[in-house]
């Protein structure tokens, strides 16, 4: 190994922890400040540049979790998860995955899903949103045979997401309370945390993101979409898959309607 | 678009979408950080592609990590090309430091050895990026809060050698070389006065913040205040030899545009000052 490359392998340690580097302070010129004193500004910068980027990204959890928690948060995960991307766009898509490992969070089992969903809403947000129109006229020529083959397809931005918590409710409480401050009513008044919730985050606008809870019944037509099935199988499948209900023509083209409205369907097409 | 001589612009920052896309200041040109825009679906790339209908541009990138011993990251260096064909900017620079080691990024500007051997692989890492991208690449001087004892060359030396070797030219950072001046004790003037100025195309003026310790303080280059007087001077100093565009940076702390075009403002008066000064010494 070169000497260059061993001092940026020992600059590295001493980044992550402090006195792991002896051989790199010898190197370092010391004046006023020691070497380890001047290594720890580096180390300073390090967790505090990545700290402002995961509050960046998770400013609902940080919100939940506290100013002082969120920093330990975000200190322990710097340190153990590698950034592998100079890029830092994308840093902190592991953080819910590291928090499901912490005992510290243990009693708080939400916030994982909590976090994950925040993450989904910070990848939307800075991206442009797909609009599409469903393409109606097209569809109504179709014939009953080519009915059958029909497969839906779901706007390309669209993120499922299902929690055993109300979780979705939960953000968008806080969302709601972080961007309207002037509604200064507590956030959280009259909510029920325990009670499963399913949904989809989808970008609607520039820079704005839909993150909408939905009829159980609709989640499960956009997973079965979500897995390029004729929708003609829907029922025969939710039945099969547990299902208690038989679902009536009536409640599906309810549900249909409904999601092509919302742009969660935008076009479809034919199974072969 | 070109950003001529003397132009003074100012780093594109997200709070000021707004405001340059509805009301377009009178800004010569814009800086930006390339690794904001490298997603093509993203936000700020339609922003940018946006703005860049009315401003020129130059791109700032801080993760080439050019001075690092890992090889150059092949798919950074991808996106980064991408960029730079689609929007062809005026000016495109890095930074002497590294941030990666064994694929693990720092996402900060980590200071190198002054050494021959970090010179000859740090010229071969912007050898290998100017041919990538095609075109030259400006490498900016950093600031650095310790010095390594290896070090045999003066950070100017290892600049002027790096021109030499590799026809790349220099951002010159008016703010790194005061703070790297009171950190490390030494002249600023020494350095401006050593470094080749012929091939600087960018200069940058920043704030910084003072941190105090019992043992002394230590000037942080945290660019989140207004260039201080000692900067300026030096601007005007270097004005009087040197015509490259300058840029006001202010990156934390951001306060509303009209601080920043005020600065803006302010560089241009110590310029035309300086110009009419060196006009009028050039009558005599």
């Amino acid at each position: 190994m070169s000497d260059l490359a061993q001092i940026q392998q020992n600059f590295a340690q001493a980044l992550t922890e402090s006195g792991t580097a002896p051989q790199l302070t010898q190197q370092i010129e010391a004046g006023v400040f020691s070497a380890e004193q001047k290594l720890q500004i580096y180390r300073n910068n390090f967790i505090m540049s990545l700290t402002d980027a995961l509050q960046a990204t998770y400013p609902v959890l940080a919100v939940m979790v506290g100013d002082i928690y969120f920093a330990q948060l975000a200190k322990a995960f710097i340190r153990q998860i590698p950034v592998q991307q100079p890029c830092i766009s994308h840093f902190g898509d592991q953080l819910p995955q590291f928090m499901r490992g912490l005992e510290s969070l243990e009693e708080h089992p939400y916030l994982p899903d909590l976090a994950q969903l925040e993450w989904y809403y910070s990848c939307q947000i800075n991206r442009m949103p797909i609009m599409s129109q469903f393409p109606f006229t097209d569809f109504s020529k179709l014939d009953s045979t080519a009915q059958e083959h029909v497969v839906f397809t779901l706007n390309p931005s669209l993120v499922l997401f299902q929690s055993e918590w109300a979780v979705i409710e939960l953000f968008q409480r806080i969302k709601r309370h972080l961007t309207e401050p002037e509604h200064a009513t507590d956030p959280l008044q009259g909510f029920i945390l325990e009670q499963p919730q399913c949904g989809w985050i989808k970008g609607s606008a520039m820079a704005e993101v839909e993150v909408q809870t939905c009829q159980p019944l609709l989640f499960k037509i956009l997973q079965h979409c979500q897995q390029g099935l004729p929708f003609s199988q829907f029922s025969q499948d939710a039945t099969q898959q547990g299902g208690p209900e038989i679902y009536s023509v009536e409640q599906l083209q309810m549900a249909l309607q409904q999601l092509i409205a919302s742009s969660v369907i935008t076009s479809y097409h034919l199974a072969t | 678009m070109t950003i001529l001589p003397n132009q003074v612009g100012m780093g594109l920052r997200a709070p000021h979408y707004q405001d340059l896309l509805s009301n377009q200041p009178d800004v010569s040109w814009l800086e930006v950080h390339s690794e904001n825009y490298l997603d093509d679906a993203s936000v700020q790339r339609h922003i940018l592609r946006e703005l860049s209908q009315h401003y020129p541009l130059s791109f700032h990138g801080v993760g080439l990590s050019l001075g690092s011993t890992d090889s150059l990251n092949l798919q950074h260096l991808k996106s980064l090309k991408e960029l730079v064909n689609e929007f062809n900017p005026a000016l495109l620079s890095e930074h002497l430091s590294w941030s990666s080691v064994s694929g693990r990024y720092f996402n900060d500007l980590l200071p190198i050895p002054y050494t021959k051997q970090s010179l000859q692989y740090f010229c071969q890492q912007v050898d290998q990026a100017q041919q990538f991208l095609g075109r030259q690449i400006l490498i900016e001087n950093p600031t650095a809060y310790l010095s390594y004892k290896d070090s045999t060359l003066t950070e100017w030396h290892f600049l002027n050698n790096l021109v030499a070797e590799t026809g790349c030219g220099l951002l010159l950072d008016l703010n790194n070389i005061y703070v790297n001046s009171v950190n490390h004790q030494f002249e600023p003037l020494d350095y401006l006065s050593q470094i080749n100025l012929s091939a600087v195309q960018e200069l940058h003026l920043a704030g910084f913040t003072i941190n105090e310790y019992d043992e002394g303080q230590i000037l942080i280059d945290s660019h989140g205040s207004p260039v201080c007087d000692e900067v300026w001077q030096l601007f005007s100093w270097v004005r009087k030899l040197c015509s490259a565009p300058a840029l006001i940076e202010w990156d934390s702390d951001i306060p509303d545009i009209e601080v920043l075009l005020a600065e803006v403002d302010k560089a241009k008066s110590v310029q035309e000052r300086t110009q009419n000064r060196t006009g009028a010494l050039e009558n005599v």
